[in-house]
């Protein structure tokens, strides 16, 4: 009892429609195939998928669509399938399949794993992480529940799950930070970074702090992306869910 | 960046309480108390002005305050302690800056305090 949200932009070319289809039959997990449009939009149709009453929803498609579905999804007792076509790798990390084909068959055989999202505004849902976008240095302020972090920072990521970096606590946000060396904009500073050929030395200026909730401030609106789209501007709240989706993962393979 | 649960980078200011179960490493600045169920790090460009409480404290900046290790404070060559210490095992390397007053656990665990401690950088040739 499969139901597919497909979205059908992110493929090639026709016959990897097809394809992709055929390999769904092959496994015998066809279903009912959707595909999202203006008029009705990805959030809709699984919800149309669970009042139909398939036991799995499926999205097709990149982190947007598996985005907007993970919202619907929230504490469903349906499965969330993914098969990612043009998604980031950090959606293929999520769910253990490095190509669709695998992502096919972890359905199939499946292994359920009950998964948190971050929650950007009370109302967006990020399944891997938001990025604020800087054009230049600038001084953000970073507010926790006990304490709060001032930095002139290049780079931002407030992550549920972020590249390379094993997560801790499923209930908290990864947030990390690089700043910048205030001494860097002098002229001291340029020659030093000429001579040294780095911008910072040895990552002192990584900051990686883990909380279940923080508020992002800063003197002028910063776009806040996700997948390369603005969802947002600062400032900003973000969260974890405490609602979780049965996500289907790769299940592993039996060892001899 | 793994084993660390926290890091506060170098140039970021932290005001108010951070307080982890696992490992912290500060490179920017504190203001206010830093405590953690494993160890804590205050590396060579941080400034922490205010409690630093742990199991096993590795000082190479600079901490102003109290500094309550559980089970080690090592004071590296570079770090400057301005503030009473209670620990069980301490290590003051050479050029080591402490300014204050060491409280030991003896054997049965109650603390012995009063020695007035200061040491500083060896004269330079």
């Amino acid at each position: 009892m499969y139901y597919y949200i497909f979205d059908v932009r992110q493929c090639k070319n026709r016959r990897q429609i097809e394809a992709i289809k055929d390999r769904l039959s092959d496994l015998g997990i066809s279903g009912e195939f959707v595909i999202p449009d203006k008029i009705r939009p990805a959030h809709d149709l699984a919800e149309q998928g669970i009042f139909k009453g398939y036991s799995t929803i499926v999205a097709i498609g990149s982190d947007n669509l598996i985005d907007e579905i993970a919202a619907v999804m929230l504490d469903k007792q349906q499965a969330f399938g993914i098969i990612p076509l043009g998604a980031s790798e950090n959606i293929y990390k999520i769910i253990g399949a490095a190509t669709w084909e695998e992502a096919a068959e972890s359905l199939r055989y499946r292994k359920i794993t009950e998964s948190r999202v971050g929650i950007l505004n009370e109302q967006n849902v990020f399944f891997s992480y938001c990025e604020i976008e800087f054009d230049k240095p600038t001084s953000v302020t970073v507010e926790f529940e006990d304490y709060l972090l001032q930095a002139k920072a290049r780079e931002l990521y407030i992550a549920n799950r972020f590249p390379e970096l094993k997560k801790k606590d499923p209930e908290k946000l990864d947030v990390i930070m690089k700043s910048v060396d205030p001494g860097s904009d002098t002229l001291w500073g340029k020659i030093r970074n000429l001579i040294s050929g780095t911008h910072i030395v040895k990552d002192l200026d990584v900051t990686l702090v883990r909380s279940n909730g923080l508020r992002i401030f800063s003197p002028r609106q910063l776009p806040i992306l996700v997948d390369g789209r603005i969802f947002a501007k600062t400032p900003a709240t973000f969260g974890v869910s405490q609602k979780t989706i049965r996500l289907i993962t790769k299940r592993s393979p039996v060892s001899k | 960046m793994e084993n660390v649960d926290t890091i506060i980078g170098i140039n970021v200011n932290l005001k108010g309480n951070l307080k982890n179960k696992g490992s912290i490493q500060v490179n920017g600045s504190v203001e206010g108390e830093v405590r953690s169920d494993e160890n804590v790090v205050v590396g060579e460009t941080a400034v922490v002005k205010g409690p630093v409480i742990a199991k096993v404290i590795e000082v190479s900046g600079t901490v102003k305050g109290l500094v309550d290790a559980s089970e080690k404070l090592e004071i590296n060559p570079t770090g400057k302690v301005v503030g009473d210490i209670n620990v069980k095992t301490l290590i003051i390397k050479p050029g080591a800056i402490f300014v204050g007053k060491s409280t030991m656990p003896d054997q049965a665990g109650e603390l012995v305090d009063d020695k007035k401690v200061e040491e500083k950088k060896p004269e330079e040739k």
